[in-house]
C-alpha cells in the first residue's frame, strides 16, 4: 500500500512538471466550424424540404395537416378539398397543375432530364407533362374500359413520377387520420399502397403565391430506378399493382 | 463578495449554448480546450491530430446540445465526444503516432527551493516515471494519464476512452502494478 501512496504521488508530481505540447486557441476555428455546420444542416434541410414536397405532391390526398418552413416557402397539406369535385374548368393539366404539356414521352423525359417509366399494359399515354419545383413528369390516361374515370371524368389514371425516394419515415407525419398505409413490393422496390384516406390538395406558397393539386383516388407509391412512381386510378390495390408490375 | 459555483456558472453557460448562444458557447469552448486538447493528445499520441480532434468535437458537441440533459454534468459529456474523434482519426491514421511528452527541468513554482542535488535527483525521478509510462503498453498509459496527468475523474476517463467505469478501476489497476515493476530497479538502484 505504501508503495502505492509513493507511486501516486510521483505521478500527480509528474502531472505538475510534464511538458505538453501547447494549447492551441481552438475557438476561432470552433466558431468557423459552427458556421460551416450550420451553412451545411440549411442545405440539407432544403433538400429535405424539397423531398418533403416531392412526397406531397406523389402522396396527394393521404396528406394530412402539416407544415414544412424554409426561409419563407412554405408546404402545407390539409386534409379536406374545397369543394368534394371538381370545379376549376380547363384541360387536365392546367385543373390538375401538371405543368407544361409535351407532345410526346421523349419530349417530357428531356424537360426532366431522367428517364420515364411507361406501364406497358396501358401503352402510350394520352397526354405527358411535366413541372418543376418540385420536379414531376406525369402520365394521362383517358377513361377506356380497363380503366374506369376517375372523380375527374376525363382522367382514368395518372402516373407520376420523380427523381427521389420514399421510405415509410417520408409518410409519417403525412397521413391523414383513418389512411391506411400498407407496403409492397413493385418491381422489386419497396413501396405502398395507401387507401381510406380523406381527400386532400396541397398548398404550396412562395413568396405569397400559391397553387393546389386536386387529389381524388387510393394511390400506389414505390422506388423504381432512382424515381419515386405513383399511380393514381379508380382501379383496386391488386389490379393497380398489376399495372405498375409493367413499368419499364 | 461570495462568487457563483463554478458547476452553476457552467450549467448558465451550457443552458445559455443550447438556446444559440454563440458567445456562451465560446466561454465553454475556452474553459475546455486544454483538458480536450490534451486528452485527445493521449489518445492519438500527436498534436496536429488532437488539435483536429478537439476541434471537430467542439463542433460537434455544439450540434448536440439539444441533446444535453439539462443539469447533467458537462465535461463527461463533452469528453465522450472528444474521445470518440480522438480514437476515429487514431484509427484513420492506422498506427499510433509515439506519444511524446517531456518533463520540466526547472524548479516547480511553489514548493520550498530544493537544493541543486536533491532537484537533480528530483528531475530524474520523474523522467524515470515518465520513461516507465512509456513503456506500459497504450492501454495502460491512456488510463493512468487520464487519471493522473489530467486528473480526470474515473467517470470522465471511461468517458474519454469508451470503456466502463469498471474496466477504468481493473486496467488502472494493473498498469500502477506494471509501474511499480518497473520502477522497482530505479527506487532501489
Amino acid at each position: 500500500m505504501a508503495d502505492l501512496e509513493r507511486l501516486e504521488a510521483r505521478l500527480a508530481d509528474l502531472a505538475s512538471a510534464i511538458e505538453w505540447p501547447r494549447t492551441p486557441d481552438l475557438r476561432p476555428a470552433v466558431r468557423s466550424g459552427i458556421v460551416l455546420s450550420r451553412r451545411r444542416r440549411r442545405r440539407q434541410l432544403r433538400l429535405l424540404v424539397i423531398a418533403a414536397a416531392l412526397a406531397v405532391v406523389l402522396i396527394g390526398g393521404a396528406a394530412a395537416a402539416a407544415y414544412i418552413e424554409l426561409r419563407g416557402a412554405t408546404v402545407q397539406t390539409v386534409p379536406t378539398l374545397p369543394s368534394p369535385a371538381p370545379t376549376v374548368s380547363g384541360p387536365i393539366g392546367s385543373r390538375l397543375d401538371l405543368g407544361a404539356r409535351y407532345t410526346s414521352v421523349g419530349a417530357a423525359e428531356r424537360a426532366a432530364g431522367f428517364r420515364a417509366l411507361v406501364p406497358t399494359s396501358l401503352g402510350q399515354p394520352d397526354e405527358v407533362y411535366f413541372r418543376s419545383s418540385p420536379d414531376v413528369l406525369t402520365l394521362v390516361y383517358h377513361p377506356r374500359a380497363d380503366l374506369p374515370a376517375t372523380s375527374d371524368p376525363e382522367v382514368g389514371a395518372l402516373v407520376m413520377m420523380a427523381r427521389a425516394s420514399v421510405d415509410r419515415s417520408s409518410f409519417g407525419k403525412l397521413i391523414a387520420p383513418g389512411a391506411r398505409l400498407q407496403p409492397v413490393t413493385v418491381n422489386g422496390g419497396g413501396g405502398f399502397w395507401i387507401s381510406g384516406a380523406p381527400h386532400g390538395f396541397f398548398f404550396y406558397t412562395s413568396g405569397g403565391g400559391g397553387d393546389q393539386f386536386r387529389l381524388a383516388s387510393d394511390v400506389l407509391i414505390w422506388n423504381q430506378a432512382g424515381l419515386v412512381v405513383r399511380i393514381e386510378s379508380a382501379l383496386d390495390e391488386p389490379r393497380t399493382l398489376a399495372v405498375a408490375g409493367t413499368m419499364r | 463578495m461570495v462568487g457563483r459555483p463554478l458547476d452553476e456558472i457552467e450549467d448558465t453557460l451550457v443552458e445559455r449554448a443550447r438556446r444559440g448562444d454563440a458567445d456562451a458557447y465560446e466561454e465553454l469552448v475556452r474553459r475546455y480546450t486544454e483538458m480536450a486538447f490534451r486528452a485527445a493528445y493521449l489518445v492519438t499520441g500527436s498534436a496536429p491530430d488532437a488539435e483536429e480532434a478537439a476541434q471537430d468535437a467542439f463542433v460537434k458537441a455544439f450540434r448536440a446540445l439539444s441533446r444535453f440533459r439539462a443539469g447533467a454534468p458537462f465535461r463527461p459529456w463533452l469528453l465522450r465526444i472528444v474521445g470518440n474523434e480522438a480514437r476515429n482519426r487514431r484509427r484513420a491514421a492506422s498506427r499510433r503516432a509515439a506519444l511524446e511528452l517531456r518533463v520540466a527541468d526547472g524548479i516547480r513554482a511553489g514548493g520550498a527551493a530544493p537544493s541543486p542535488e536533491a532537484a537533480a535527483e528530483a528531475a530524474e525521478e520523474r523522467r524515470a516515471l515518465l520513461r516507465a509510462l512509456v513503456m506500459v503498453g497504450d492501454d495502460h498509459r491512456e488510463v493512468v494519464g487520464c487519471r493522473y496527468l489530467l486528473e480526470l475523474s474515473v467517470e470522465e476517463t471511461a468517458a474519454t476512452l469508451g470503456i466502463p467505469e469498471g474496466t477504468v478501476k481493473s486496467r488502472l489497476a494493473r498498469a500502477l502494478a506494471h509501474l511499480r515493476e518497473l520502477m522497482e530497479p530505479v527506487r532501489h538502484g
